[in-house]
């Protein structure tokens, strides 16, 4: 099992590979080693008014009806082409940070899966799903939730909302009016990691929302036993 | 999609139980130079051991147990590769050196009677839950009533992670110690872009 490619002699700083427009937008510290922050502080409150454990079942049966992550990374040295799934996303903004992480790198189709349902997918979950952000324009939000196996990790990155991009057909996003949400649909786990920036979650409950404020990096692992569930809401502010 | 009823039953029946609180406290932070560890896997890469979870007939009946358990639930060599030196004697003596006689005392352990072991973690790759089974010191020395330290040889980066049952351990320095309580289930990950460095020290506290 030897590495095909040689390890970074210096250190790979992600600052470098994130669009330009958002660390304008949405300056943050870019210290690992910085205490003195509130990356912490984009906690909302608990929403009680879903019932999560009822949706995180439904969502691990709609899984085991295919069996098969839908999602998962590489990178295709072939064809130079960064491939999220099937997906080219060469020309996505998440470009130069899924290069860090994939090419010369040890992320891979194999420890990145995860399954996803999204939108029109949840049935009668989307419509109390889509109302719980009245302040994000209806026909321009996206909703997907995750379910990531156990010995799968999402490599730490800033979002770019492509698959919102995607979605809506946006030629270039315009980062000022975009926000993302997030909710843990299960209450934490062993194994169960998520890094916001310099604050790393621990025992959270079903409900907890957290409004992932743009520019932060941030990734998630599961190295426990039960699948981790998140749903993350996407979208243009009204 | 995830048949996990074995290793749930495993835990329960050593009454694992994730809603109880363990305590657990830095122990102190090792005078260590990341630079030198990192190096040393560097020029030494081609005699690592390499490893990834699954069972191994020298490993402890619970160790293959929980092997088995985890390659059952999709760990497998694609997600808990490890890299580690320090088995090899000259290797482990070259190790101690390089920790030195002052922090072995920070410790209370005797450098004579321990086993070092240098962890690379590639990006991607985790170490499942588990507890320890100190094989490793158990066949050096005759005997397996040993103290199990963490340290970090780096500085935290971002997507390096250790949990010991219910304590989150990250943003550290280099150098910060922790004693992974016998019996206690943790486990890590590496979810960023750079490999995690880490060096597991066992041995007889005095």
């Amino acid at each position: 099992m030897k590495l095909s490619h040689k390890i970074s002699e210096g250190r790979l700083d992600p600052k470098n590979a994130v669009p330009k427009e958002i660390l304008e937008q949405y300056p943050w510290h870019w210290d690992p080693m910085k205490k003195d922050h509130d990356d912490a502080s984009c906690f909302m409150h608990n929403v009680d008014t879903i019932d999560w454990k009822a949706l995180g079942d439904w969502a691990i049966k709609k899984c085991n009806e295919h069996l098969t992550p839908q999602k998962y990374w590489w990178y295709d040295y072939k064809n130079e082409a960064i491939m999220h799934a099937n997906d080219n996303v060469n020309e996505m903004p998440i470009k130069e940070q899924a290069l860090l992480a994939l090419k010369n790198n040890t992320h891979n189709e194999h420890n990145s899966q995860y399954f996803k349902i999204a939108n029109e997918e949840f049935g009668e979950w989307h419509e109390p799903l889509k109302k719980m952000f009245p302040n994000l324009k209806e026909n321009k939000m996206g909703i997907s939730l995750f379910v990531q196996p156990p010995g799968h990790t999402i490599w730490s990155h800033t979002d770019t909302y492509s698959s919102f991009i995607r979605r809506t057909g946006e030629a270039k996003p315009d980062y000022t009016v975009l926000r993302r949400y997030m909710t843990f649909v299960r209450d934490w786990d062993f194994g169960h990691f998520f890094h916001y920036g310099n604050h790393c979650f621990n025992q959270w409950k079903a409900g907890d929302l957290w409004d992932l404020k743009p520019g932060i990096y941030h990734g998630s692992a599961n190295a426990g036993i039960n699948p981790k569930i998140t749903i993350h809401w996407s979208g243009e502010l009204k | 999609m995830l048949d996990n009823q074995y290793f749930k039953k495993y835990l329960d029946d050593r009454n694992v139980d994730l809603s109880s609180h363990l305590e657990l406290q830095k122990l102190c932070t090792l005078d260590i130079n990341p630079k030198e560890f990192e190096h040393f896997a560097e020029i030494h890469r081609e005699e690592a051991t390499k490893k990834w979870w699954h069972p191994r007939p020298f490993l402890s009946a619970m160790g293959n147990e929980q092997a088995i358990n985890a390659n059952w639930i999709g760990y497998n060599e694609h997600n808990t590769t490890e890299s580690n030196w320090g088995l090899d004697d000259v290797h482990n003596n070259t190790l101690k050196g390089m920790v030195g006689g002052k922090n072995f005392k920070a410790l209370g352990i005797d450098p004579n009677k321990s086993l070092l072991r240098l962890l690379e973690y590639m990006p991607g790759h985790s170490l499942p839950l588990h507890c320890d089974g100190f094989e490793g010191f158990e066949r050096l020395y005759g005997e397996g009533n040993a103290t199990r330290f963490f340290v970090a040889v780096s500085d935290w980066d971002w997507g390096h992670v250790l949990q010991v049952h219910d304590n989150i351990i990250s943003n550290w320095k280099a150098g910060d110690t922790y004693i992974i309580p016998p019996d206690v289930f943790h486990t890590s990950a590496n979810f960023g872009i750079a490999p995690k460095y880490t060096l597991t020290v066992t041995g007889v506290r005095q």
